[in-house]
């Protein structure tokens, strides 16, 4: 009945109207309007067509992408602008923006005034960031006849700062309050003092490094096929007018097809010269355009895609050696402007090309004076041919062997010297930063009383990290635009980066000494002593990476500027896992880390190898991420709360709960794990490991192996002692599964391995399987006994990747195959004895920490009665003597003959690294009790959460179940 | 544990319950199951999810699974927000949606390293690893 009274009601609505004379004739005009427009539509269509028939099918016809903008020129770039992407991620924020904007409307009546003016001000920073982007030109869509949207002058800038000190106004005047505005910009100018200034300097230096990289994105369109059968034709049909706009046409044709990255190889470019040669000496006229096209042939047989030297030289000779042959170049600024033009596409090139820039440039300035020198130039008049040829010769030398300074640096305006203005500044922000790095521990961590004093002395140590990548990010900004070179600044940041992971361990070490142990934002946040420790030990490990990378960093041939910053991010926010005390926390930070692990992976895109570890990796992560998130939220809708210590109360009172709920909790565990295991490469989400640490450069494989591991174990041990200790029976079962067949999984799949890599990353599932063992166990002494062979498993790996990352072969790449550590014991015989000593640990020979390790997880497994897995344990542990015995018989035992070994060159503190961790190994049977000691301090700052005492939360609001 | 007597608008939002009872009220099918109303969002997720494992082949394809899992979890949050009038709900799928964001935007420039420099965005282009 109701569909039929739908229907009735529907009819009335829509469908009468359109039937009754009256309606029919209101709609009579629009129908016949429509009916107008789609003929008249079809009738242009048809003109068009009729007319715009021709049968011109040439290149640029044929050449893809012709939606209104120019495809620009490389060798393997993509043949469409990064504009469409730099478009598609703005709409993306605006998305974010929406997402924020909605419920900020929704809940104004809860916000008040206070949320309207907060939003008020973010949306004015999003409209001044918006404003300096469309005054520099972001959106505008640059075509080749264009010039190149830029904007600087110290006028622009004064606008700048204009704009920073109105909003500096707006976000103080948003705090209702004076004294506490002042009080808060107080805290963040020391804070973060050098921040401001270093914007406000990179926004002198911007403009340039804009414009360097503007330039650098050169435009000309290509298509890639046929290139050689074109020049052929247009070999062929000559035009009998030498007319000069016919030959500009015409070169203009050519530069296209010259331009194209259709040349596989140098040869082509060889070939393409000897082609323009031919029409210069047709058209003399056309000088101008033939110089122009001469030059820009130059600059791109200079791409950087042409590894071969010998034939870009060759190339670049034939070009020139035409150049001046065919003497059309009469006059002294034929000269000026050649080498104008080379300079500019030089400096346009300049990021481009691989190599020490200088140099070739020097060799380029060489040649070409070479040339001018063997060929005598016939000027018109003796004099100016002297003269003109000196000059020319000296500009071009001296501009071309010069570092390039900013082309357009309106500094000298503000400050007369720019030289020192500039080491002054960075002087500044140099003692700034170590001011705000080593004046606040003393204070805060001291004085941790009052709220923000607090908050600031727990949470200083992420914070100083944050202002320390801020820092570097801005500096690196700065001098790039200063034309540093890319990999000198990747170095410096990297060095100032480890020597920040060190002062942060410091720092986290401090804490520990005075106590700290408190909550932040509502108990998302902990600290206790576990967390210190072990983001202690994350961050050390995280700081061996990235010192140990700096070999990777300098023989790279790409530039990998952003490495040691996002290397340092994924630190960060695997000390945020560490600390963090609430599921949602904990996802985000995981997730977080992840992100940069992708980033990190596909840093070396141009090896095959490396984008198949990042697209593998990238497909388990984001699967592994979903099944967290979702489990997450399982928990979430039952407990109601994310928080661990809320979790582990709920679960140990409302036994109804858990009874009605159990299946869904199940799940939500499950799925959780599931995840875990994933990043951890543990059981169910073993399968990438082998694939993605073989093809991963490195330091990243190591970076898997230390302190993702480390992180992501001690969030897994926090979670389930602190969240989930009274519902162990849920997650018993799943930690013992995944553990046994990690075990077994790992360590037959090491046995067969020939490949370093892989056998490390099977290696490592083994050793997960045995920390997984432990806490399968349950018990505070498995706990313990994890946490102590997770310390071990890292001094161990700690020792071998020294020697592993360091060690090179004769050619100059990295071990690939055990069998390339031949004749190594020979060679090295220190580091072999070394390396020894931790692979006979790893497999658990007595005298040896590793023993240990593996001793207590698999006593105290027994103590809880869990034979099955304690038989696997022991099994896999004696299989894997095997395995590790092989690479010491290869170490010692198998020569070298009739090959070069390797070679492994260490500094003093490489060497100190391999020694301290060889012999803490060594160490541990006599001084294993305070360890051990400490450790139980550790695991009871954890169960002190299963207390419920309130010991750790007494400071903790009560609004953290506020509904 | 009971819940604090909470007024909005003078309206009664919440009333003073037991967690179970709230469970069992405001998930009327939670007994062994999900509740009716994150049925929807469940398909989405899990959609998503085998989504990612059949089209593994393709990386567009498999973007935009990851965004339907995301999205699917991000539902359930807000839903979880708006139905049990816990305003939690809605915050963490905000912050989940930054971070589903992020996994796209990176997810993107791994599709356009992968184009630029493989020439493929087909996994089966991608196997040359093993041992």
């Amino acid at each position: 009945v109701d569909n039929i009274l739908l229907q009735i009601s529907f009819f009335d609505r829509v469908l009468y109207p359109l039937y009754s004379s009256y309606h029919a004739q209101t709609y009579y005009g629009l129908a016949l309007y429509l009916l107008l427009a789609a003929s008249l539509c079809g009738l242009l269509a048809a003109l068009a067509y009729l007319f715009s028939l021709s049968s011109v099918q040439d290149s640029e016809k044929r050449s893809e992408y012709e939606c209104g903008f120019e495809p620009f020129d490389s060798a393997t770039r993509l043949p469409f602008d990064v504009h469409f992407y730099l478009v598609g991620i703005l709409f993306l924020i605006f998305d974010v923006e929406i997402a924020l904007l909605f419920p900020w409307v929704l809940g104004l009546r809860i916000s008040g005034w206070f949320g309207f003016y907060l939003m008020l001000g973010f949306i004015l920073l999003l409209a001044i960031g918006f404003l300096y982007e469309w005054k520099r030109g972001a959106l505008i869509w640059p075509s080749r006849q264009q010039e190149l949207p830029y904007v600087t002058g110290i006028e622009k800038n004064s606008k700048e700062l204009f704009s920073l000190v109105l909003l500096a106004i707006t976000a103080a005047e948003t705090f209702s309050n004076l004294a506490r505005a002042t009080y808060i910009l107080a805290i963040l100018f020391v804070h973060f003092a050098p921040g401001p200034i270093l914007y406000l300097g990179a926004l002198f230096r911007s403009s340039s490094s804009k414009q360097l990289s503007l330039l650098n994105r050169r435009k000309v369109p290509g298509s890639p096929s046929n290139l050689t059968h074109d020049i052929e034709k247009l070999k062929l049909c000559t035009p009998k007018k030498t007319d000069a706009k016919v030959v500009i046409n015409r070169m203009n044709w050519t530069k296209l097809k010259l331009n194209a990255w259709s040349y596989k190889t140098a040869m082509d470019y060889v070939n393409a010269a000897k082609f323009v040669e031919t029409e210069l000496t047709r058209y003399k006229k056309a000088i101008n355009t033939v110089i122009n096209q001469t030059v820009r042939l130059a600059a791109v047989c200079r791409n950087k895609y042409f590894r071969n030297e010998k034939l870009i030289e060759q190339a670049e000779q034939t070009v020139f050696k035409n150049l001046v042959d065919t003497k059309i170049i009469h006059t002294y600024q034929d000269i000026v402007k050649i080498y104008k033009g080379l300079y500019h596409k030089i400096r346009n090139n300049k990021i481009n090309r691989k190599g020490s820039n200088s140099q070739s440039n020097l060799k380029l300035a060489k040649m070409i004076t070479q040339y001018l020198q063997l060929k005598h130039l016939h000027f018109p008049h003796k004099k100016t041919n002297i003269l003109a040829k000196e000059r020319a010769l000296q500009t071009g030398i001296i501009r071309l062997t010069q570092r390039q300074k900013p082309p357009v640096l309106r500094l000298k305006k503000v400050v007369r010297n720019p030289k020192a203005a500039v080491s002054t500044f960075k002087k500044q922000v140099k003692q700034a930063s170590v001011r705000s790095l080593f004046f606040y521990p003393i204070v805060h961590v001291t004085s941790a009383e009052s709220y923000p004093f607090q908050f600031l002395g727990t949470f200083l140590p992420e914070l100083t990290l944050t202002a320390m990548l801020a820092i570097v990010l801005t500096l690196l900004a700065v001098e790039l635009g200063q034309g540093r070179s890319k990999k000198d600044l990747a170095l410096e940041s990297l060095v100032s980066l480890r020597q920040g992971l060190t002062f942060i361990a410091a720092l986290y070490f401090l804490q520990l000494c005075y106590g700290i142990a408190t909550p932040l934002f509502n108990g998302y946040v902990l600290t206790s002593p576990y967390t210190l420790v072990l983001k202690m030990l994350t961050v050390l490990s995280g700081r061996f990476i990235l010192s140990s990378s700096e070999g990777y960093l300098h023989h790279h041939p790409r530039h990998l500027l952003e490495y040691p910053v996002v290397m340092t991010l994924a630190v960060l926010f695997m000390l945020l896992l560490v600390g963090a005390g609430h599921l949602i926390s904990a996802f985000l930070a995981l997730v977080g880390f992840s992100l940069n692990l992708y980033v990190l992976i596909l840093f070396d895109a141009t090896s095959a190898v490396a984008r198949e570890a990042g697209i593998k990796y990238f497909y388990l992560s984001t699967i592994s991420s979903g099944l967290m998130l979702y489990g997450t939220f399982l928990l979430f809708l039952v407990l109601g709360s994310g928080h661990f210590f809320e979790i582990g109360q709920i679960l140990a009172t409302e036994t109804e709960l858990i009874a009605a709920a159990s299946n869904l909790l199940q799940l939500g565990l499950t799925f959780l794990l599931i995840g875990l295991f994933f990043k951890l490469s543990a059981f169910p989400g073993h399968l990438w490991a082998a694939e993605v640490y073989e093809g991963s450069p490195d330091p990243i494989t190591a970076f898997f192996m230390l302190p993702v591991k480390v992180a992501v174990l001690a969030f897994l041990l926090q979670l389930l002692t602190t969240a989930f200790e009274p519902a162990t029976t849920m997650w018993q079962p799943l930690i013992m599964t995944s553990s046994a067949f990690s075990l077994m999984w790992g360590c037959l799949a090491a046995l067969a391995e020939k490949k370093v890599k892989r056998f490390l990353a099977y290696a490592s599932i083994n050793q997960i399987g045995f920390l997984l063992l432990g806490i399968a166990s349950g018990s505070f002494e498995g706990h313990r006994a994890t946490l102590l062979y997770l310390l071990l498993y890292a001094i161990m790996n700690v020792g071998f990747l020294v020697v592993f990352l360091h060690a090179r072969r004769p050619d100059g790449t990295s071990l690939l195959y055990i069998t390339d550590f031949r004749g190594f014991g020979q060679q090295y015989k220190q580091y072999s004895w070394s390396i020894a000593m931790i692979l006979l640990s790893m497999a658990g020979i007595p005298p040896l920490a590793g023993f240990f390790g593996k001793y207590y997880l698999l006593l105290h497994a027994q103590e809880q009665e869990l034979y099955g897995l304690v038989i696997v344990g022991l099994a896999t542990s004696l299989v894997s003597t095997y395995y590790y015995l092989r690479i010491i018989k290869v170490l010692w035992f198998e020569g070298a003959i009739g090959m070069t070994p390797v070679s492994c060159e260490l500094t003093w503190q490489n060497r100190l690294t391999l020694q301290l961790s060889e012999w803490s190994l060594w160490l541990f049977i006599i001084y294993s009790a305070p360890v051990i000691y400490g450790l139980d301090n550790l695991i009871s700052s954890l169960i002190v959460f299963n207390d419920f005492s309130g010991a750790y939360f007494n400071l903790m609001p009560n609004t953290a179940r506020a509904q | 544990m009971k819940n604090t007597h909470t007024t909005f608008n003078n309206e009664t939002l919440i009333i003073d319950l037991s967690l179970t009872e709230r469970f069992l009220i405001e998930m009327p099918s939670a007994n062994g199951g999900l509740p009716s109303w994150l049925i929807f969002s469940f398909f989405l997720f899990f959609f998503g999810l085998l989504g990612m494992i059949f089209n593994y082949k393709n990386f567009l394809v498999t973007m935009m699974s990851i965004e339907l899992m995301y999205l699917g979890a991000v539902t359930s949050f807000v839903l979880y927000g708006t139905v049990c009038h816990d305003s939690r709900g809605s915050i963490y799928g905000l912050l989940l949606l930054i971070l589903a964001a992020c996994e796209s935007a990176i997810g993107l420039g791994i599709l356009i390293v992968l184009y630029r420099f493989g020439r493929s965005i087909d996994f089966s282009a991608y196997q040359q690893l093993g041992g």
